[in-house]
């Protein structure tokens, strides 16, 4: 007879260090319930998390391979709706606000600050970068009432089928001064820095803040080089995802056991989630990302993550594909 | 069944639970053990952490009282021991141990004894409000029930006599009315409450010229209560003292403060009068016999002459004999309290042996090996070379067909003079060691250890007898793997239709529930006080044990799950005595007192709590002897555990030098 | 600094194992802004020799780069409140008004009733409070051997009556907290947790494990968890004052987690004189962090206006 999971947890925890296992395996059943239940490609008739967990678990047949997933699902860094909402006022709150407080302020006693930041607040047109930033959430967890925008069209699609001389024209009308860009994710950059250019060169006296909510160091390093010559052009990230964020593909000095465990399984564990040739099994671009948002599961992350395949493997968090979509 | 519930969610162990649902999970086993706590005279509660102690002392509160009387349902105290009034203060929490944070006068170096009258004074209104305050609680519905009066004329007579009283020195004269005289005791508190946070530059002159002596206003004021006939004459008054213990944390502040402190309060339960009784719950070790000196006397405390001691570790210990145990009983009781609360759809009510329907009658021996060594029994051996090819295929059989006695055979060949029946392979049962019983029963647990250890495979941990042996007469711990045990099977069942009334818990279910608990209790351990250097200790000795066990081929010493030390010469290193005896009153560590097999010197045997024996992969039963040890080899352990960082003896640290080895054991 | 009124500051922090304990007072120094300095060099109760060694480390640091006019004052973890406030009182009469205090090190039973001392002070012009937060902390116990939960020395509340709404910071050691969360009719009260995010990994993760510990003692609803950038000041306070019914409700505070956090709930008790409760550990990492990342400052008083007013 099959040897059922909880049995599996037991033997494991048997081994020297094995009560690990323990410890683990109940922190994921708590996240389970409440934290990672708000992830929307899940819903509907979808096996639960901790379902999931252990079908996903026993993808793979040895102690020690499934051991190390049980090991890596705890690293995984979910996103979750409250956390974008945290995410969204502080965008707002500690970052744009500070960064309006250093165009429109020369001293920090200004008895007039409240109201030339509302003023400056008035002369903002916030707007997504693409579809996936829920733009009108942002509004409206900030109840910002000082920027009235009808038209709050993402940039990435204003850059493919815009009019500039209208795009220019809003502008002018609605004396906007600043455009401020935000997004949820990004990842390497490829292809997010187009449309930040493309806003950054509208006009030099328009100054453009891009706001990524969670983005990779090597995002920041794309986009710094894409826009260096654009003096108009600034960046001010809410979450940049820290070492901690990633498995990386090659070996980093001083980095633990642990991860150069899972960078060997990711790669020994390859033929069990065929991919296909064009798919690296360290994400989009090689980056090895652990990031789920509730939203979906980002191609930077790894596909071992999110990988589904009726015969060889079930995913933790499945991901929605949007058909040649690459962040 | 709601498999959304899980029963034993919140533990109440501490302090306080909600009234409302403290009458419906009372269990009232302990009462009768614990009859001091209702009858005059002092008493000192002693028991561990999750002993039961601290529900027994909320018996005394009224808010405790009163939700009996709204529920309907009888209080379990006696009725011929109901008669009384509970009051009390908390010393941390009514900021009573604030003294000595400040200065009274800032001009003058910080004065133990004049510190301490103002503790007494403090104390002295706190409780006589607490007093007031209860009677009037109780008074609004139980004033038949108890024997309250408050009438205007008993009150006033009772507050003009109090007001007048000298104990006061004049600073409660001219009170009109009860309420005016809560009031009063109240600012003052509150007074010194502000002046210790540092919210007024000094105390009032007033307050600093009445000072009160310590217990006599809150005698005096029982006294004309029962004067005055607010309250019965055969209306007891008992007053809770909580948090005694942590007095010792001032010592930190200021050396001795807390011990002063302290002293002050054994100056409550020496005064003897029986118009006032106190109670004071505490730790085992941190009330000895001996050593509480009463506040400026060189006197001490005496026990039966002060105070009397109710033990209830020793209640629901299990004795050797069996004798007296009631922990069954009263964990049994509190099982079945719990789920017809939380889960009434259970219908338990007609269920005497809970217990055993939920968590099963277990395995037995031999069953919990066959489970465990579920494939390739044979690695259960372990073959030598030397060993004649009958022998080993004799055993190799014998593990297929039954792992127990295949374990067993294996180290009895193994004993002393036994080696011979290698060469003469027995054919029928019973086998030697099968006839051996009190040699097999000693030894089971060391063999399903061994051969979980050589399978690979992890300890079986079910039915009610095995979660009594872990629980150790402790209902926390009791409740606790409930808890966890119940927590899995919620877990398991969430999209299982469960059509019973009670969960069915399998094997699989207890042992990961059991290890869950296990593993929660060892991780809490450095979340109490001085619990860094117990955890090091414990993680130290635990890896030690079970060593001891797995290595023990011959299965010469199944006890050595333990340690024995001579008491002298434990008493003779106050440094290790107090580590040890704090690591037992914080209850991770079991202590027992002991005369060896041969005579010698009386010993303590020292085990691990038996809730952290999953983690540790030990039995959780005793048997046999401990391992014999000198305060040198404990002192050794102490240092390579890093529990110290020097040794006691040489004061110098343990080197990091290649450590030769553990003694030897064999 | 370049946009403050004030230009000259004194400076008060605290020596401690951490490197991150010397980094706001050197980029002070470096930019030529302090007048004089005084670091509090606090041992444990339960300490080993380890600890010495590296705070005698970051102290030979101080007298090698620093300013003429230091001073480093010794002190007991568990020392008297008293001894406390005298230390503070005297620095407060020789400051020139403007005063940085650097809470980076500070264990909270100190910095809280420093922080009330301070605003107390009648002479007070500008106050900054700066925080360098590590580069990442211990994978170990970061702390053990906790004071049972009592109040922070001068922020007993003479008011208290069981209705307070209880916010509690979220970090990474729930020391003696489960038994709080498990007494005292706990189960019926009104509880807040705040949940520092960002940042985000690894914190995240150690944040929902001590979630998971606590939850053992006390079913945790998720609605309330509240999270909240623990960079930004104003953006706690303001959260604080919006869990309290825009200040009509009372509160108790546990300011366990991130320090910023901890100093949004001690402004804010400061303010409505509510009691503070906390389980001080007494024993600590010696490696509790390594590096520093970020040095954050924030305006608490600027021209003798306080920011953070109810």
């Amino acid at each position: 007879m099959m040897e059922s999971y909880s049995e599996k947890i037991i033997r494991w925890a048997s081994q020297d260090g094995g009560n690990e296992y323990v410890s683990i395996n109940t922190l994921l059943e708590y996240l389970g319930s409440n934290l990672y239940h708000d992830y929307e490609p899940s819903f509907g008739p979808y096996p639960d998390y901790y379902s999931r967990l252990k079908t996903w678990v026993e993808n793979l047949p040895t102690d020690l391979e499934q051991q190390t997933l049980l090991k890596l699902a705890q690293h995984i860094f979910y996103v979750g709706r409250e956390e974008f909402n945290s995410l969204y006022r502080s965008a707002f709150n500690t970052h744009i606000i500070r960064w309006l407080i250093e165009q429109e302020l020369t001293s920090i006693d200004d008895l007039d600050s409240i109201k030339k930041i509302k003023s400056a607040i008035s002369k903002c047109w916030f707007c997504p970068v693409t579809d996936s930033l829920r733009i009108n959430q942002f509004y409206h967890i900030n109840q910002i009432t000082e920027a009235h925008h009808e038209y709050r069209p993402d940039w990435r699609s204003l850059r493919k089928f815009g009019d500039c001389e209208k795009i220019k024209k809003y502008i002018a009308d609605n004396k906007i001064k600043y455009i401020v860009l935000l997004e949820d994710f990004v990842g390497s950059a490829t292809q997010s820095w187009k449309p930040l250019k493309f806003a950054s060169e509208l006009s030099d006296d328009l100054k453009v803040l891009f706001i990524p909510l969670v983005i990779c160091p090597v995002g920041i390093e794309r986009i710094d080089k894409e826009l260096s010559e654009k003096k108009n052009f600034f960046m001010r990230p809410v979450l940049v995802l820290s070492q901690d964020g990633f498995i990386s593909k090659d070996a980093i000095e001083g980095e633990s056991d642990k991860i150069a465990q899972f960078r060997n399984l990711i790669t020994t564990a390859e033929p069990f989630y065929k991919f296909k040739e064009n798919v690296h099994k360290f994400g989009f671009e090689d980056m090895g990302c652990l990031i789920v948002m509730y939203t979906n599961t980002p191609t930077n992350s790894l596909p071992l993550i999110h990988y589904e395949s009726i015969d060889s493997w079930s995913p933790l968090f499945k991901r929605h594909h949007r058909a040649k979509l690459w962040m | 069944m709601d498999v959304k519930t899980n029963p034993f969610h919140e533990l109440y162990f501490t302090d306080s639970i909600d009234s409302n649902e403290f009458v419906r999970l009372f269990s009232d086993v302990l009462i009768k053990p614990s009859l001091p706590l209702f009858k005059p005279g002092n008493v000192v509660l002693k028991g561990l952490p999750g002993s039961g102690k601290t529900m027994m002392l909320n018996l005394l509160k009224p808010s405790i009282r009163l939700a009996y009387k709204r529920a309907n349902i009888t209080f379990p105290v006696p009725k011929q021991f109901s008669k009384f009034i509970g009051s009390g203060i908390n010393l941390i929490r009514s900021s009573i141990s604030d003294f000595g944070q400040r200065p009274i006068d800032q001009n003058k170096k910080t004065d133990l004894n004049e510190l301490s009258i103002y503790f007494g004074d403090f104390l002295n209104y706190w409780i006589v409000r607490d007093i007031l305050d209860s009677i009037q609680e109780l008074g609004e519905s139980m004033s038949d029930e108890i024997g309250i009066n408050l009438s205007e004329k008993t009150t006033r007579n009772f507050v003009e006599s109090l007001s007048n009283d000298d104990c006061w020195f004049g600073y409660l004269e001219k009170t009109k009315n009860l309420s005016e005289l809560k009031h009063k005791l109240r600012a003052r508190t509150n007074t010194y409450r502000s002046f210790l946070n540092f919210n007024i530059e000094e105390l009032p002159v007033e307050i600093k010229e009445s000072k009160t002596s310590i217990g006599m206003p809150i005698i005096n004021t029982v006294q004309k209560l029962r004067e005055s006939g607010v309250i019965d004459y055969d209306v007891q008054v008992f007053v809770r003292i909580d948090q005694y213990e942590e007095l010792t944390w001032l010592d930190f502040s200021f050396p001795e403060m807390g011990s002063t402190f302290q002293s002050a309060i054994h100056k409550l339960l020496a005064m003897r009068d029986s118009t006032v009784s106190f109670r004071i719950g505490t730790r085992p070790f941190d009330w000895q016999q001996g050593s509480q000196q009463i506040l400026g006397t060189s006197a001490q405390l005496e026990s039966q002459r002060n105070y009397i001691e109710v033990s209830i570790d020793e209640v629901l210990r299990r004795s050797e004999s069996q004798v007296g145990y009631i922990f069954p009983k009263f964990a049994e009781d509190i099982f079945n309290r719990r789920l017809q609360t939380f889960l009434p759809s259970s219908n338990v009510e007609s269920k005497p042996q809970l217990l055993n329907e939920v968590f099963g009658d277990g395995f037995s021996a031999t069953e919990k090996a066959k489970e465990i060594a579920k494939g390739s029994r044979e690695r259960i051996i372990s073959a030598r070379p030397t060993w004649p090819e009958s022998w080993t295929s004799f055993l190799k059989n014998l593990a297929n067909e039954d792992p127990m006695s295949a374990k067993l055979a294996e180290a009895w060949a193994l004993q002393k003079n036994k080696s011979s029946i290698m060469d003469e392979v027995p054919i029928n049962h019973p086998y030697p060691w099968e006839e051996k019983k009190y040699w097999v029963k000693e030894r089971t647990d060391q063999a399903l250890l061994q051969i979980a250890s050589r399978t690979r495979q992890g300890i079986i941990w079910y039915g009610r007898d095995d979660i009594f042996n872990l629980s150790g007469g402790n209902i926390l711990s009791f409740l606790s793997l409930c808890q966890h045990i119940w927590e899995v099977w919620m877990r398991d069942s969430r999209h299982v239709k469960v059509r019973s009334d009670l969960p069915e818990l399998d094997h699989y279910i207890q042992t990961l529930g059991v290890l869950e608990a296990s593993r929660k209790w060892f991780e809490n351990i450095g979340s109490a006080s001085a619990g860094k250097e117990i955890r090091l200790f414990i993680l130290f000795i635990g890896s030690l044990f079970y060593r001891n066990l797995t290595d023990d081929e011959r299965m010469s010493y199944p006890g050595w799950n333990g340690f024995s030390v001579v008491i002298e010469e434990l008493e003779s290193n106050p440094k290790i005595d107090k580590f040890l005896k704090d690591a037992a009153d914080r209850g991770y560590l079991v202590f027992r007192q002991h005369t060896p097999k041969n005579k010698g010197n009386v010993r303590s045997k020292w085990y691990l709590n038996p809730i952290l024996s999953p983690y540790f992969k030990i039995p959780a039963i005793h048997t046999k002897e401990p391992m014999y040890i000198t305060i040198q080899t404990l002192d050794e352990w102490l240092t390579k555990s890093k529990a110290f960082e020097f040794s006691t003896f040489t004061k110098t640290k343990r080197s990091e030098r290649k450590d030769p080895g553990q003694q030897t054991l064999f | 600094m370049k946009r403050y009124p004030a230009n000259k500051w004194d400076f008060l922090g605290c020596v401690a194992t951490e490197e991150r304990c010397l980094s706001a007072y050197n980029f002070l120094v470096s930019n030529n802004l302090l007048l004089g300095a005084t670091f509090y060099e606090i041992v444990d109760p339960f300490e080993t020799s380890e600890h010495g060694q590296m705070r005698d480390r970051n102290r030979s640091k101080l007298s090698e780069e620093g300013i003429e006019n230091i001073n480093i004052e010794d002190h007991k973890l568990l020392e008297s409140s008293n001894v406390i406030i005298s230390s503070i009182l005297t620095f407060l009469s020789k400051s020139s008004g403007n005063i940085i205090l650097d809470i980076s090190c500070f264990p909270k039973r100190f910095f809280f009733p420093i922080i009330k001392f301070i605003l107390r002070n009648s002479q007070l012009s500008n106050f900054l409070v700066v925080y360098s937060g590590p580069h990442s902390y211990s994978q170990d116990r970061l702390s053990d051997n906790p004071q049972p939960w009592m109040n922070i020395p001068t922020f007993i509340s003479d008011e208290e009556d069981g209705n307070e709404v209880s916010i509690v910071g979220l970090g990474f050691m729930p020391l003696g907290l489960p038994d709080v969360l498990g007494t005292d009719n706990s189960q019926g009260k009104r509880f807040y947790f705040m949940f520092s995010f960002p940042p985000g990994p690894p914190f995240t993760q150690r944040t929902w494990a001590f979630i998971r510990e606590i939850s053992n003692y006390r079913k945790i609803d998720t609605r309330e968890l509240i999270r909240v950038d623990s960079s930004s000041l104003p953006e706690m306070f303001d959260k604080i004052h919006a869990l309290t019914n825009n200040g009509l409700d009372k509160a108790i505070f546990a300011p366990f987690g991130p320090k910023p956090m901890s100093l949004a709930m001690c402004l804010y008790a400061c303010q409505s004189k509510s009691a503070v409760y906390y389980t001080q550990p007494t024993s600590y990492n010696p490696l509790y962090s390594s590096g520093t990342s970020t040095t954050l400052a924030y305006c608490i008083v600027i021209n003798q206006r306080n920011l953070y007013q109810l």
